[in-house]
């Protein structure tokens, strides 16, 4: 083998190819220009596969191509050692180039079968040509729908503009309004605080007015009986005049004693006395307080506490209501009858129901239902009253929760109904 | 009735007075009243008896056996005079029985009295009252053996 390649290039001992032809010219020629012809051919080819290769850099069979390329220049070198040896008997060379091409070829041979499938697969440029096509199509289609969707995008956007400007301006609407509010809101605190004070100031002033007139009146009730006692003999003149006094004196007795009860609820709001008060009891002392009236109008009495007997409540302001309630019974009393007050307790849930009923002259209420409760509210100017009564009634059942009903026919009577909550 | 030695009543009401002393007189209950206007003036006219202070000759000092009391008076009302009495001394004190005479009868006005511990009177003062409070505080026979 090493004395193969030493002596490559050693012609000696062979005849030159030439001689094979006889060293005819038209063998020779053809022979050698046919070779000549190929070889340049051959050797022209790699450096194209060389440059594709370069030029390509997608490209998939790079290997296959450059084992091409070495290939035919593996050829073209056979054939230029074919026109060689017609003159020079290289056959050792002859020999290894073609063993080194044959060796190429083979491999060539074998990488392009392994290459077989991948190269089938290799879509066709028809193929892609029509793919190419569509994916435009699809292209210009995803372009339109992109359009499509910017517009409505678009118009969103002006929309959620719209709105939000909208929005925007019922905002600010609500903060004006609630701004307003909250004016009102404060007005409304401010006027009500206001209204705490007045009504302080008018608790304060009946008190005030209770006990700074009290004081005169006093001293006006001794001045008249002293002025009695000192004129023992009197003319029926002065006698008049003297009853009319204790008349008036009486009125203003009684209408400072009701102050008084006014005075004295305003300032028990808290917590009055309470106690376990037997209706019975109560009713007694009431009718004892006002048995003048009871004679005078020759009225019956009629109670009934059967079904409740007692109840836990401040016994004065009880007595307050149950004196109330029927002293106005026998006040406004019919004319046409004696007066017959009727007072009756029952049970109902969480309550006590006190109810007085009368047959006097009855209150028109559609006209006056607001203004019975009312202080210095007189219905009547028939009967002596300082229309404060009722409204000592109301405020002591606002204070204790409680209620007061009233129904009434005119000329037949009324019934007042009291709700007294259990504490 | 028993008579009394002197009775001290303390009241800014001109014409009230004028009416308890009418009473007092028409009751015989005794010849020495005195009147001041207002709780600071009393309290100076007792200190200065309870002291000895003054002109045993004049009709006007004497120590009072009861002392009826307004409750609302200017310059220094009744639960003041009340505050700055019992500091008065004791022995003094024990031979004076006080009342509130008031035309109050506010409930606020009677409860604040009570700590007092004395009577309370609403006006007008009548002969039936003075005899009650009179018959409670100033027994009939105990006074007479003395005097006999």
């Amino acid at each position: 083998m090493v004395e193969y390649l030493q002596k490559l290039f050693e012609s000696n001992g062979f005849m030159p190819h030439g001689h094979c032809y006889f060293w005819r010219p038209e063998i020779l020629f053809t022979n050698v220009i046919g070779d000549g012809l190929t070889s340049l051919a051959y050797f022209s080819i790699p450096p194209i596969l060389f440059y594709i290769t370069r030029k390509r850099k997608d490209l998939t069979h790079r290997p296959l191509f450059l084992l091409f390329a070495l290939f035919i220049f593996a050829c073209g070198a056979t054939h230029l050692i074919e026109i060689i040896t017609v003159w020079k008997p290289f056959y050792r060379l002859q020999g290894a180039i073609k063993i080194i091409t044959g060796l190429v070829s083979v491999s060539t041979a074998v990488v392009l079968l392994r290459a077989v499938p991948t190269l089938l697969a290799l879509p066709s440029h028809d193929r892609l040509e029509k793919v190419n096509a569509r994916l435009r199509e699809e292209v210009a289609e995803r372009e339109r729908a992109q359009v499509a969707l910017r517009q409505a995008n678009e118009a969103l956007e002006t929309r959620v503009q719209q709105r939000t400007a909208q929005l925007i301006k019922t905002n600010r609407e609500l903060e004006r309004e609630i701004e307003i509010r909250k004016r009102t809101e404060e007005d409304l605190l401010e006027k009500n605080q206001e209204l705490v004070r007045i009504n302080a100031d008018l608790d304060n002033f009946v008190y005030c007015a209770s006990n700074d007139l009290k004081a005169p009146i006093v001293n006006i009730e001794g001045l008249v009986t002293a002025l009695k006692e000192e004129i023992p003999q009197r003319s029926e003149h002065v006698n008049a005049i003297l009853k009319r006094l204790d008349g008036s004196l009486l009125k203003v007795d009684r209408t400072i004693l009701d102050l008084t009860e006014v005075s004295r609820l305003q300032n028990e709001v808290t917590n009055p006395p309470v106690e376990e008060v037997s209706f019975a009891e109560v009713l007694e002392e009431v009718k004892s307080d006002i048995q003048d009236l009871i004679a005078q109008t020759g009225a019956t009495i009629e109670a009934d506490f059967s079904r409740v007997k007692n109840i836990h409540f401040c016994r004065q302001d009880l007595k307050s209501i149950l004196y109330n309630l029927i002293s106005n019974a026998l006040k406004y009393h019919n004319p046409l009858r004696k007066p017959h007050v009727l007072v009756q307790t029952e049970p109902i849930p969480n309550c006590c129901l006190l109810r007085i009923a009368d047959n006097g002259q009855g209150i028109d209420l559609e006209k006056h239902e607001y203004k019975i409760f009312s202080l210095f509210r007189r219905l009547n100017d028939q009967v002596t009253g300082s229309g404060i009564g009722l409204y000592i009634v109301k405020r002591i059942l606002d204070n204790n929760n409680g209620r007061i009903k009233v129904k009434s026919k005119i000329g037949e009577g009324s019934t007042f109904e009291v709700y007294l909550p259990k504490q | 009735m028993k008579k009394l030695d002197g009775i001290l009543l303390i009241d800014d009401d001109e014409t009230n007075n004028f009416l308890n002393q009418r009473l007092f007189a028409r009751l015989g209950l005794c010849s020495k009243v005195k009147v001041l206007p207002n709780g600071n003036q009393a309290f100076n006219y007792l200190y200065n008896i309870s002291r000895n202070n003054y002109d045993l000759q004049s009709p006007e000092y004497f120590r009072p056996d009861l002392i009826l009391l307004d409750v609302n008076m200017p310059v220094m009302d009744g639960f003041e005079f009340m505050d700055l009495y019992e500091k008065l001394d004791n022995d003094f004190r024990s031979r004076i029985v006080l009342a509130f005479l008031s035309t109050s009868s506010h409930p606020l006005d009677i409860e604040k009295s009570k700590k007092y511990r004395i009577e309370y009177l609403t006006k007008p003062l009548t002969a039936e009252k003075m005899s009650s409070l009179i018959s409670r505080h100033f027994p009939e026979e105990k006074q007479s053996i003395p005097n006999s």
